[in-house]
């Protein structure tokens, strides 16, 4: 009866994630863990609510001791996307809210994102978005810690168990990478499983994150992502990443 | 709406789950955000429509593609900006196009299509709407969409449609020279659907 019990959630799981799987292509994409090349389209604005079973005690180093709750925390970002990546440059400002303890918003900082796409009606979809992080902190996050990434997003689609799948691949260099401190590089591929559901695998030279993402069919604007991140343990940061984000796209008026 | 507010409502028990359990916490914000925020993927659409490799393949994607702009198009709730829906989405079609000396008459066709009906908007442009981009069946539009003032809707529309139609025939006359006629024709075919959808606004 409890084997019952914990699957029929799995269940109900699997088919709110619809049926899409039938379908001929497959295209619900994304990959956890590192940047990517793409930005929000222009007038979109978004909230993600971010929450690690880890709290990061700074310089790559995570919680390991304590209860539930003085080991995880979470945080909070609100962004908006300006311009248009696909015809000329792409931006994104990101106000970043670094814990969800104490004072809501006593800490945080901002991230800054341009993207363009390379190849403009290039069959394979390719973006390069260069991103500035830890901008005008505050708080906590106040101290100047300014990072550079630049980061190189393609989307190919491949035949996959006899189906077309779409996949991300992403590369990039970072300043603080390795560690969070030190300049660095990283890799990641995510696979389409279905219209709502993908999973993901990212490297960042020291950690491996394992993830997915997936929408419900009842919340098309809301998307949710689960990672494991230094899933191996190699740096004793093994931790559980969940984010849920919003996204609403008639910022600048127009009642579509 | 209500699915954004269902989306909103989410977010807000998400919210308050955690905050059951993290507001009450010691003071002792990080200096790291969580994760790296979220990941924008661009709709399938574009590169699925940039994969036809042969001239006939991208030709008969444009036609579905300026089909699929026309359904996009007739979603949107308020008319005012159907004009520049149908510019943005004609235009993107063009862009997506690959730079086949075959299919050169009708990228150009729809490019100038495209540009045209952005003149008329541009013209017609309303001074109490805002430019916005839709969002209709997890779709959006390219760009910001700029609304025509309602009380010139009906002359911006006639003038769309004399853009649509002319472009049809552009492409019509392109066909009978070209090596992609069937293409051709299918791409007119198309477009000139788009005159249904003008005179019902």
């Amino acid at each position: 009866m409890k084997g019952r019990s914990l699957l029929a959630p799995a269940a109900a799981l699997v088919a709110a994630l619809g049926s899409a799987a039938t379908a001929e292509q497959v295209n619900y994409v994304t990959i956890a863990g590192i940047r990517s090349g793409t930005v929000a389209p222009g007038g979109m604005g978004f909230v993600a609510l971010s929450w690690s079973s880890r709290r990061d005690l700074g310089g790559g180093v995570y919680a390991t001791d304590g209860s539930f709750r003085l080991k995880t925390d979470g945080s909070l970002a609100f962004g908006l996307g300006l311009g248009d990546a696909e015809t000329g440059i792409g931006f994104q400002v990101t106000a970043n809210v670094t814990s969800l303890y104490g004072d809501l918003g006593d800490s945080g900082y901002l991230t800054l994102k341009a993207a363009t796409r390379l190849n403009r009606g290039g069959a394979v979809p390719v973006y390069l978005g260069l991103t500035a992080d830890h901008l005008a902190g505050w708080g906590q996050a106040k101290a100047p810690d300014e990072s550079l990434d630049l980061t190189l997003t393609a989307f190919p689609l491949a035949q996959i168990g006899g189906k077309e799948r779409r996949l991300m691949l992403t590369a990039g260099v970072g300043s603080k990478i390795d560690g969070g401190t030190d300049p660095g590089g990283y890799l990641g591929a995510g696979l389409a499983l279905s219209d709502n559901w993908a999973v993901s695998a990212a490297w960042t030279g020291e950690e491996v994150t394992l993830g997915t993402g997936f929408r419900l069919k009842a919340l098309p604007n809301v998307q949710f992502t689960a990672s494991v991140e230094d899933a191996f343990d190699r740096r004793d940061a093994r931790r559980v990443t969940l984010q849920a984000t919003w996204t609403f796209d008639n910022l600048f008026g127009g009642r579509f | 709406m209500r699915r954004a507010g269902m989306g909103a409502a989410a977010l807000a028990v998400v919210a308050m789950a955690l905050g059951a359990g993290l507001a009450a916490g010691p003071a002792r914000a990080g200096k790291d955000a969580v994760g790296v925020g979220p990941v924008f993927v661009p709709p399938l659409v574009l590169q699925d429509q940039t994969a036809a490799t042969s001239a006939a393949a991208a030709a008969a994607r444009a036609a579905e593609e300026v089909t699929l702009a026309r359904d996009f198009c007739r979603r949107l709730a308020q008319k005012e900006y159907v004009i520049d829906c149908l510019a943005a989405e004609i235009g993107a079609v063009a862009d997506r196009m690959p730079d086949d000396p075959t299919l050169a008459p009708a990228k150009a066709a729809l490019s100038d299509a495209s540009r045209k009906l952005g003149r008329i908007v541009e013209a017609n442009r309303s001074t109490t709407l805002k430019p916005g981009v839709a969002r209709a069946s997890g779709r959006s539009s390219p760009r910001a969409l700029r609304p025509v003032e309602t009380a010139r809707l009906d002359v911006a529309t006639d003038a769309a449609i004399g853009v649509i139609e002319e472009t049809g025939t552009i492409l019509l006359r392109s066909s009978e020279t070209s090596d992609e006629a069937a293409g051709f024709v299918a791409i007119s075919t198309a477009v000139t659907s788009n005159t249904l959808l003008l005179r019902s606004i």
